[in-house]
């Protein structure tokens, strides 16, 4: 059985459980599934805003390419387009800079969980450093998380908005 | 089952400089590809280095925009994979066996996530001083990739000279044992 078969059912597993010690991700990962079942290289996943950032109280989802080369070579995982902002995330495309997902620094190791976890915490601690979005970049290294808190979440609500209409 | 022509004798003139034309013009395309390639990575590697390569940054923009943004990331993703090479082949093939019986019903290879006792004759490897245990067949693929424990990152080729002088001299004093 392939690695990423084994995944899918200890996914389906682990996300079903309302244990928090087998289940860690309650709160975090809404879900996470292929999105065709005979098709196990595309998958998406649905994540909430951390707790205390501007994105709580909203979910973001993410489409996720599982390669040949799988657990060989990183997922690429992409946030839908202009579906969130951030400082790491080039919000146009929704491509995520995130330093466990390049080549050169993945393991075989980890798996899509621990990638859907990472990307929330990226989330919740955004990396000032290397922008990929550098106007938000630059607003957060000023130190001014009022202006940054405030242009996510009226970006967010504006979000909303167009959805709903 | 011979042509038209062969029978008569005649020679496809009009057919062959038409199928030449095309291989010429493919053979050219593919040295404009490679020769693009070229420029492309010396330029990725030297970018913006000093006054003299000054212009090449501008060249590289013009470049990127030229190219289907596919066929940049294949070509970045190449150099990056000339960058980091993984071990020797040999290496992965000479690390020490774990024997069946140290292994416990819970162990399981976190590159595959395969119990190791669910085979019946598990080829499980040990990594030197990290001691991190493997599949041989997982681990050899990625140390073709990288020369770093999947685990914890520890580089594995730096551990090993020791080691394997130390094996090549007993099993020459051995020989030499027999036939002295």
């Amino acid at each position: 059985m392939s690695r990423i078969t084994k995944e899918y059912r200890l996914i389906r597993k682990t996300l079903a459980s309302d244990d928090p010690t087998f289940n860690p991700y309650r709160g975090i990962i809404e879900s996470l599934n292929p999105i065709d079942e005979t098709d196990l290289s595309k998958w998406e996943a649905t994540i909430y805003g951390p707790e205390h950032t501007p994105y709580e109280h909203y979910q973001f989802r993410m489409l996720i390419n599982v390669p040949d080369s799988y657990p060989m070579a990183p997922p690429k995982i992409m946030f839908e387009k202009d579906a969130i902002l951030h400082c790491n995330i080039k919000s146009v495309t929704g491509e995520i800079c995130l330093d466990i997902l390049k080549p050169q620094d993945w393991t075989p190791v980890w798996d899509l969980l621990h990638c859907v976890h990472a990307v929330w915490r990226l989330l919740r601690e955004p990396v000032c450093d290397s922008p990929l979005d550098v106007d938000m970049g630059n607003i957060i290294r000023c130190g001014d998380t009022r202006a940054y808190q405030g242009i996510v979440k009226y970006f967010l609500t504006e979000r909303e908005r167009n959805n709903h209409t | 089952m011979s042509t038209y022509e062969e029978e008569h004798g005649i020679q496809q003139n009009s057919r062959d400089t038409r199928e030449t034309r095309e291989t010429s013009q493919e053979e050219q395309r593919r040295q404009v590809r490679s020769q693009l390639q070229e420029l492309f990575q010396n330029f990725g590697s030297t970018g913006g280095e000093g006054n003299g390569h000054s212009d090449s940054t501008l060249l590289l923009q013009l470049l990127s925009q030229l190219l289907p943004e596919s066929l940049q990331e294949e070509w970045l993703q190449e150099m990056d994979n000339g960058k980091n090479k993984g071990c020797p082949d040999t290496f992965a093939a000479s690390l020490p066996r774990i024997n069946k019986k140290v292994l416990k019903p819970s162990d399981n290879c976190s590159i595959c996530y395969t119990n190791y006792l669910e085979d019946k004759y598990p080829l499980v490897v040990e990594l030197p001083h990290c001691h991190h245990k493997f599949d041989l067949e997982c681990l050899s693929v990625w140390l073709s990739r990288s020369t770093t424990c999947p685990l914890c990152r520890d580089d594995v080729m730096g551990h090993r000279v020791i080691n394997e002088i130390d094996t090549t001299e007993a099993e020459l004093e051995e020989d030499w044992g027999m036939y002295g």
